[in-house]
């Protein structure tokens, strides 16, 4: 399972420098295709068989759907990509790099999250002890069952199920702030697009040598 | 349990073979002469009036916009359908509050005219 994960991920990071180094820009959007569907899979091994779906329906499918099109949207003859050795470009390398150190090097530690947890042992997250069960089997320790499922327990209970016991039990207030969420994105891409005066800008110069060159070409 | 998955992963180098395969043994079994009309981007059809590579219509943003959000709303169905007989009422009540507030982006959306496509 290991070497399947480790074959996934660096084929998600081979894509994820297609998308960082491609030529054009549509081509970087469909090497995000490829790097979200590998992120899928690795969803797939890891036995979170929803997270898989929704990966492939949201981000591959609905999100890539609205980034072509922004694409599509922006003038394409008019390309505008960043230097390679922008500045810019070096300290966003060097905040990425440092960023994700400091993430490792916690990880690797067992660095505490919240400082109420009093379990030095354990990991901590939101306040939580993560693996509490698993580890001590102590259900004091975890009382909203939050982490540390153990495996058998969530696949009796149904991988789908154990998740919308989070979302639709634990978290109700998260869940109904996620309708508010997705409502500012409705009513702002309606805000935003709406119709204030002119419709979509056409060069008609262009458009007329353009088809001149093909009538010439065609005969 | 990850070996289920074993005939996706066989389908899917299927569909890669084919899908590679086709197109290089057309290229190379395939004769070879080229005409001005073949070269056209539709070899009968109509003559495009226009370069494909111009701007799209925002209409098109909002319509992808609006797919997602309704999209991430269904999927949070999904879940919610396997355990809604033990939320019972609760669920009915929290599922409702989280739709009803969608469906007022749906009204003003609708009110807006961002559905016509003009």
């Amino acid at each position: 399972m290991n070497v399947l994960l480790a074959v996934i991920l660096i084929l998600a990071a081979i894509s994820a420098l297609g998308v960082v180094f491609s030529s054009k820009t549509i081509y970087s959007a469909l090497s995000l295709v490829l790097t979200v569907a590998l992120l899928a899979a690795v969803f797939l091994v890891l036995n979170a068989q929803f997270l898989f779906v929704v990966q492939l329906i949201v981000y591959a499918g609905a999100v890539m759907v609205l980034f072509v099109f922004i694409i599509a949207l922006l003038d394409p003859t008019a390309e505008d990509r960043p230097r390679l050795f922008d500045p810019r470009l070096i300290l966003g390398v060097l905040a990425v790099a440092g960023l994700c150190t400091a993430v490792f090097i916690a990880a690797r530690n067992d660095v505490t999250y919240d400082t109420a947890c009093t379990t030095q042992a354990v990991t901590c997250m939101h306040g939580y002890t993560v693996g509490s069960l698993a580890a001590t089997g102590d259900l004091s320790a975890d009382p909203f069952h939050t982490f540390g499922f153990p495996e058998n327990a969530v696949d009796r209970a149904g991988n789908v199920q154990t998740l919308a016991n989070q979302i639709f039990h634990t978290y109700v207030l998260p869940f109904e702030i996620t309708s508010l969420l997705l409502l500012v994105a409705a009513v702002g891409a309606v805000y935003l697009t709406r119709r204030v005066a002119v419709g979509p800008r056409r060069d008609p110069q262009a458009e007329e040598r353009w088809r001149d060159e093909l009538v010439e070409g065609g005969e | 349990m990850l070996s289920d998955y074993a005939p996706i992963l066989v389908f899917l180098g299927i569909c890669i073979l084919f899908g590679a395969g086709v197109p290089l043994l057309s290229s190379v079994l395939g004769p070879r002469r080229p005409s001005p009309e073949k070269e056209l981007p539709y070899e009968s059809g109509i003559v495009p009036s226009i370069s494909a590579r111009r701007r799209f219509s925002v209409s098109f943003y909002v319509t992808a916009m609006l797919f997602i959000v309704f999209d991430v709303e269904s999927i949070f169905l999904f879940p919610w359908a396997t355990i809604v007989r033990q939320l019972r009422v609760f669920g009915v009540v929290e599922m409702g509050v989280f739709i009803l507030v969608l469906l007022l982006g749906l009204v003003y959306i609708w009110a807006k005219g961002a559905l016509r496509w003009d």
